[in-house]
């Protein structure tokens, strides 16, 4: 995350290694405590790409399909949702383009939610309820939750602010969730965007995703778990 | 690397979130088909009334009551909107961003063509005051710029939702050009209806030209509707593909076929044999009126339930 370059402004982004990830949900679970999101509310979740059913694969009986995805906003470079947004509450912070949601501003018409190809925005229509937790979560600093707005992952902007890394990276007991500046040439993930074969979702809509995945099975041999652990 | 065909799911489990699937979308259902759909009506009305210079549909409180009921119209639009939205008192709100939103384009419509409706009404309610609220042709210069001014912002009301829907990725079934065209369309065609059956009711004759164009916004709206679906069938897209047979075949088909035959195809067969007979009962025109109503409500509802979310991965 250090950047000696500070002429260039930063642009963040994450490196996902499905070769690693495990479905294991804990950056779904971490984010959810660490954001105090209300129940049935998830700005990060683990999707099984596979069978039809959550831990399940599809295919054939030789060749079974199954790994899985973590989604959670791909702050891109072009957010149509910010585009589509008719009170600016949908925004890209100035300073590393962040795409935020200023809930004071947001009138709840769930158009970015429609918008966003990727369907990572939530409509916190319902009063938020936390039935299996009695007491309050949340890191200090995080925004309550609010009924009538559009939630989303932040990237943790509160913690990259404090200079340190999304929750979801550090709890990530695989090591498959990396992140970083992409303007900065000696971060992990310009290094990891250089040496592998990195895919971004839907890339025909034109939106530019800041969060890379490298695809099952892609990922070249030099690297070991080892080269990751901080 | 994305190789996998999602199936469709009715009902969403929050479950059902951590595997792939097609849901159809369910932010925008009814309260939004018919907030499309009175405010289509209600500027539609308006902008037939100046362009065929109807002026015997009846009065309410001296002023005309197309105006009246077009401007009624489309202020419950606006008001289902607000009521729709998460935080209704902040509504001001979306008149912030008309240079990228469409939301916002349309809300500064709407509030526009309020207004100015509103004054251009008034004289009827008010003689005194230095301008009429007669027909184009028969308006002086103020009333004139009342009259374009309404007009322009009743033509972004009738294509803005369309515009809305276009604009949502996540929904590719809504992607198309013909999305706006097929709403300016439908509030055509219910407007129509509406104005020959308020014209007939009160006892008066409209020009024929007038069933002339009806009779061809009809057609050409069936068309548009069937080069539509052709059109998205085209583009190699299984969610699109999904959306269809939902349309053709699925859930929202009651509302879709009943949208084409009784909103379209009954009113084309009615009008042809009234202009054959050169007969315009007002009990026909009243159920042309509320067959292309029905219709244009229920087109609106079978698009927002066709709605299938794209998979982020497919």
């Amino acid at each position: 995350m250090e950047n000696n370059d500070k002429k260039k402004k930063k642009r963040w982004g994450m490196v996902i290694d499905l070769t690693r990830c495990v479905g294991c949900q804990t950056c779904a679970v971490g984010c959810k405590i660490k954001n105090n999101l209300a129940d049935g509310l998830w700005w990060n979740r683990v999707i099984t790409v596979g069978g039809d059913q959550i831990d399940t694969a599809g295919g054939t009986y030789e060749h079974p399909v199954r790994y899985s995805i973590p989604l959670n906003c791909q702050n891109c470079e072009n957010p149509i949702c910010v585009d589509v947004c008719p009170t600016g509450a949908s925004y890209q912070r100035e300073e590393d383009k962040l795409v935020l949601i200023d809930y004071d501003k947001c009138i709840g018409c769930r158009a970015c939610v429609q918008a966003c190809p990727y369907g990572v925005r939530i409509a916190n229509t319902e009063e938020p309820r936390y039935e299996h937790c009695d007491v309050q979560l949340g890191e200090e600093g995080v925004t309550p939750r609010y009924q009538g707005v559009v939630e989303k992952c932040t990237f943790c902007v509160e913690r990259i602010d404090q200079g340190l890394n999304p929750f979801c990276i550090d709890v990530c007991p695989e090591r498959a969730r990396f992140f970083g500046d992409l303007n900065d040439e000696d971060s992990d993930v310009s290094q990891l965007i250089r040496e592998n074969p990195v895919e971004t979702l839907h890339p025909q809509m034109g939106t530019n995703p800041n969060v890379y995945f490298i695809p099952p099975a892609k990922k070249k041999t030099r690297r070991t778990g080892l080269d990751f652990i901080r | 690397m994305w190789t996998i065909t999602p199936s469709i799911i009715e009902n969403e489990r929050p479950v059902d979130r951590f595997a792939l699937h097609y849901v159809p979308q369910t932010h925008w259902r009814v309260w939004h088909a018919l907030w499309f759909w009175a405010m289509g009506i209600g500027s539609g009305i308006f902008c037939l009334r100046q362009f065929f210079g109807i002026s015997g549909s009846g009065l309410f409180l001296g002023m005309n009551a197309i105006d009246i009921v077009g401007l009624v119209l489309v202020a419950i639009g606006g008001l289902i909107l607000i009521l729709d939205l998460g935080k209704p008192f902040r509504f001001l709100n979306s008149l912030l961003k008309p240079k990228k939103a469409w939301i916002s384009r349309g809300a500064i419509s709407d509030f526009a063509f309020l207004g100015i409706g509103v004054l251009y009404v008034l004289p009827g309610l008010i003689p005194s005051l230095p301008w009429s609220d007669a027909v184009f042709s028969q308006a002086d210069v103020v009333s004139r710029i009342f009259i374009v001014l309404a007009i322009f912002f009743a033509f972004i009301i009738m294509i803005y939702p369309g515009f809305v829907l276009y604009y949502s990725r996540n929904i590719p079934f809504w992607n198309s050009i013909f999305t706006p065209i097929l709403f300016f369309e439908y509030a055509l065609t219910s407007s129509f209806g509406l104005v020959g059956w308020m014209v007939t009711a009160n006892g008066e004759a409209l020009p024929s030209s007038f069933y002339v164009v009806f009779i061809a916004t009809l057609a050409i709206t069936l068309v548009s509707v069937f080069v539509y679906l052709f059109e998205r069938n085209s583009v190699q897209n299984p969610c699109i593909r999904a959306s269809i047979n939902y349309l053709l075949k699925g859930k929202a088909s009651g509302w879709f076929w009943f949208s084409q035959i009784v909103g379209s195809l009954l009113p084309i067969a009615m009008l042809v044999v009234m202009l054959t007979n050169g007969i315009f009962p007002a009990s026909s025109m009243m159920w042309i009126g509320v067959c292309t109503i029905l219709g244009s409500f229920s087109f609106r509802y079978s698009q927002l339930l066709a709605g299938l979310r794209v998979s982020p991965l497919v």
